[in-house]
């Protein structure tokens, strides 16, 4: 582990995106966030090394977190072999069957999960990789 | 004819001719035999007579040799012819005299000279006759003989003449004339000759004529009429001849038929013939020949009626089988004949009586047939008759119909507009799908007109269709064109002026009598709207949802971050504090979590995806979920499951939700080192479950615990919306108060029930029933988790 990883968090909320970035950074990673998916889509034009992304559903502006994914896996180079960690208030199956179909990494409800956990799978999967 | 008559009449007959032949033969035998015999007896009759004739002339021979052997006689003659001396002729007659009357036949005697001159006779007619020249007196001279010959006076008479001699000198001729008498006597013996039987002599007389001396049957006294009859009389020829002969059949001197024996006299050359008529002779037989035709004429009479009487006899029993015959013909089958002889005819009795039977048992069957049958017509005939009140029935109910028809026509008129008129979108097609007819429904909905729909395709953008992709459209082909079945789903439609609108479409094949697709009828509602609103729902849902779970997650994650230290060292009562902040905002997270299902409950948004779930795996994943808890409060967790549990049609994510909440209740609800059981049944229809008897085939989920129970007086409330007992609430354990409700919701959603036994501090058994047949599928918005 030489270089810390760079995960970009798209998160509209701005204490959750706090309370993420904070423990984020606290376990070792660059943090890059996003409220909306043109920031995110900038960062992603910008920043060479994402190495995970963080993705909300709901985010500020028109597009969601499945429009991200979808620009991420169809038609972006760039973006499409970064693993993805859905990070959602809402669950639906249908949206986590697409998120899923899309080829996130995984799919977690926020109110349910502790950020230790979510950060601990992140960094299990990124190192297996 | 009768048999009888036929019997007698044929035996008769044969009788007859038998006879007819017997007596031919009889006849012809006898005949033979008669002939023969007469013939032989006239053979020894005319010998008889020839030797009888011979003897007598002998005897008469005899006799004038004593005569002229006297020799007194003889001297006289001598004399005489010496002397001429009358004294001796004198003499000579005296003593010839004399010898005349020894014999009645003696009729003259003579003495004759040498010269062949009577010297002396008994009568005075012949003296001095000159017999000189004839045979006699020329054969007298030499030896003694007979002659029959005529006197000159015609008489015939038997001359019987021998030489006088003495001392071998001779003397003269002694003549003896003696009558026929004798002769005729003998001849005239009619013995053994029947009626028409003679004998008949003849002499060929110094002319040689046949002579026929005797007195003949058939015509007066030969003396009279000596001449030869007509005819040559072939037997007395031949007898002169001196031939012995038999004639059979030949004709005499009256030209009769005959039968004859020829014999001849040597001595007096005399034929002889015995004759008699053939008819005579073979009278005898005619008259046997006769006498057979009459006794056989009376014995065919009297075998006749004898026949008659026996026949009867053998007729009888055919008798009594024809009365019989005529008896069972007359229609008396039980009639038994039975005649007992061992003969044909009783052998034909019976096999008659037999047959009798037989045709009596076909009788019977026939006659049970007939009746059968009979049974069977009159109730065709019921039948038909009913038939025909049904017929009549129909009629009438026709009529009826006819009269209803014409309201329904009316009705008709009623639904066509009701159809007409409906607000849900209404349209008929062909088999192709070509539209027929629309209603204003549809004009309302889709914004086209009736007009320009009609004779389109539908399903193409020229109408209302064509959005949703081929796929779904050719499933939908294949539902109602192929597999004929009615299709319902969801569409997006667009109206004329191109704005997109969703409906629930429900479309119906009409099959003719052969199963083949003649219409479509297609409904659709416009659920645009209602869509909307489920979205709206939906989205109300998930945005509220988000935006309770988005400051939880806050809460969650800070406090997290505290307690780890991540803003730096906690004290205990700080970890404390914030711990319970963190318990709390669980019990937030929980209940938002709740409230969105039972929100999705109430409005009816939430998805059942029914599959094939295997039960118990779904259990135990649930129990282990609560593992830490129940480590920690260390229950006793028994699992009874019934092996053999089927899959069942459900949704597995409501089916673990009412897993969740009754599980966790249980674990919660009960103080620790309790215990709980969860059970797994197959229920059988009719089976009990608890107290409830369940009518179909159910799983039976039974959760039993030793917790705090369910006071009594709030049992009926324990299935309500947030509420939770006095009892847990008292006790501090955490609780939504909507598990329940929950369970109660997706159950009874299920076709299901679920109810519950409970005693305060004892424990509780809640049960769950679901049917094997399972959740039906649901289209929602949402699921339930």
């Amino acid at each position: 582990m030489n270089k810390n990883k760079v995960i970009l968090v798209l998160e509209d909320e701005l204490p959750l995106l706090d309370a993420i970035k904070s423990k984020l950074a606290k376990s070792g990673f660059e943090v890059v966030t996003a409220r909306s998916i043109e920031q995110a889509k900038n960062h992603i034009q910008d920043v060479e090394n994402i190495d995970a992304i963080w993705l909300d559903h709901y985010l500020l502006g028109k597009e969601n977190g499945l429009d991200f994914v979808a620009w991420c896996k169809i038609n972006n180079d760039k973006c499409d072999r970064i693993p993805i960690f859905v990070v959602s208030n809402t669950a639906s199956p249908e949206k986590v069957q697409s998120y899923l179909k899309f080829g996130v990494e995984k799919y977690y409800i926020k109110a349910e999960k502790r950020l230790e956990e979510i950060i601990s799978d992140i960094k299990s999967s990124l190192f297996i990789e | 004819m009768k048999i009888k008559q036929k019997f007698s009449l044929f035996f008769s007959l044969q009788l007859i001719i038998m006879m007819i032949v017997v007596g031919l033969v009889i006849i012809f035998l006898s005949s033979q035999v008669s002939r023969s015999e007469i013939i032989a007896h006239l053979q020894t009759t005319v010998e008889s007579r020839t030797h009888h004739i011979e003897t007598y002339f002998e005897q008469s021979i005899e006799r004038l040799k004593m005569l002229t052997s006297r020799t007194k006689l003889r001297e006289l003659l001598k004399n005489y012819n010496q002397s001429q001396g009358l004294i001796d002729k004198e003499s000579m007659k005296g003593i010839i005299q004399d010898a005349k009357m020894t014999a009645a036949d003696l009729d003259q005697i003579l003495i004759i000279g040498l010269d062949g001159r009577v010297i002396t006779s008994t009568d005075e007619d012949l003296i001095g006759y000159d017999f000189s020249n004839q045979d006699f007196f020329i054969v007298g001279k030499q030896t003694e003989g007979v002659y029959l010959l005529q006197k000159p006076s015609g008489e015939f008479r038997i001359f019987v003449f021998g030489p006088l001699d003495l001392n071998n000198q001779l003397l003269g001729v002694g003549v003896m004339l003696i009558n026929l008498d004798e002769l005729d006597g003998i001849i005239s013996d009619r013995t053994g000759l029947g009626e028409t039987g003679e004998v008949i002599v003849a002499f060929y007389d110094t002319n040689g004529v046949r002579r026929y001396p005797s007195p003949r049957l058939f015509e007066s006294r030969a003396i009279d009429q000596s001449q030869e009859s007509v005819g040559t009389a072939l037997p007395m020829k031949e007898a002169l001849k001196g031939n012995h002969q038999t004639f059979e059949d030949i004709l005499d001197y009256r030209n009769v038929r005959v039968m004859a024996a020829s014999s001849y006299v040597k001595i007096a050359h005399l034929g002889v013939v015995a004759k008699m008529d053939r008819s005579e002779a073979l009278a005898g037989v005619n008259r046997v020949g006769e006498y057979f035709i009459f006794i056989s004429f009376i014995f065919i009479i009297i075998f006749y009626f004898l026949n008659y009487f026996l026949s009867s006899k053998l007729v009888k029993p055919i008798e009594i089988l024809r009365r019989g015959i005529r008896i069972v013909e007359g229609g008396n089958l039980d009639y038994k004949v039975a005649i007992d002889s061992q003969d044909e005819i009783g052998q034909l009795s019976r096999s008659f009586d037999q047959m009798t039977q037989s045709i009596k048992k076909a009788y019977d069957e026939v006659e049970l047939k007939v009746q059968d049958q009979t049974q069977q017509i009159k109730e065709s005939k019921i039948e038909l008759e009913n038939q025909q009140k049904a017929l009549l029935n129909i009629l009438e109910d026709v009529e009826k119909e006819k009269i209803n028809s014409e309201s329904l026509a009316k009705d008709l008129e009623k639904f066509k507009l009701a159809v007409d008129n409906a607000s849900d979108h209404i349209v008929i097609t062909d088999q192709d799908g070509t539209i027929l007819y629309a209603n204003k429904g549809m004009e309302k909905i889709t914004g086209f007109k009736i007009k320009e729909v009609l004779g389109k395709k539908v399903g193409s953008k020229a109408t209302w269709g064509g959005l949703m992709d081929s796929d779904f459209y050719k499933k939908m082909w294949n539902t109602i064109s192929v597999k004929k079945q009615v299709f319902i789903g969801e569409l997006k439609n667009h109206r004329k002026n191109g704005v997109q609108y969703e409906t629930s479409a429900s479309i119906s094949p009409i099959l003719n009598q052969n199963g083949k697709v003649v219409f479509f009828v297609g409904i659709e509602r416009d659920i645009t709207k209602e869509k909307e609103v489920d979205r709206a729902k939906t989205e109300f849902v998930s945005l509220a949802s988000h935006q309770l779970r988005t400051p939880l997650s806050s809460i969650n994650w800070y406090t997290e971050m505290l307690l780890a230290g991540d803003a730096g060292k906690i004290n205990k009562e700080q970890k404390s504090y914030l711990e319970e902040v963190y318990k709390g905002n669980k019990r937030m997270v929980d209940l938002v979590n709740s409230l969105l299902n039972v929100s999705r409950l109430d409005l009816g948004t939430f998805i059942v995806e029914p599959e094939l779930t295997d039960i118990p795996p779904l259990a135990i994943s649930v129990i282990d979920e609560l593992k830490p808890m129940i480590a920690k409060k260390q229950l006793k967790v028994t699992q009874q499951y019934d092996k053999n549990l089927p899959k069942i049609n459900v949704d597995p994510k409501l089916l673990r939700v009412v897993f969740q909440n009754l599980l966790s209740n249980a674990v919660k609800y009960t103080p620790e080192q309790g215990s709980v059981v969860v059970e797994l049944h197959l229920i059988k229809p009719g089976q009990a479950v608890g107290k409830e008897k369940i009518k179909v085939g159910s799983l039976a989920i039974i959760v039993s615990d030793t917790g705090f129970g369910i006071p009594k007086d709030q049992q009926d409330k324990i299935f309500v919306k947030l509420f939770r007992a006095d009892n847990v609430r008292e006790k501090d354990t955490e609780g939504t108060g909507l598990g329940l409700y929950i369970v109660k919701s997706i159950v009874t959603q299920s076709g299901g029930k679920v109810w519950f036994d409970s005693v305060e501090d004892k424990g509780t058994k809640f049960y769950v029933v679901i049917p094997l047949s399972g959740m039906k599928k649901k289209e929602g918005t949402k699921t339930i988790g």
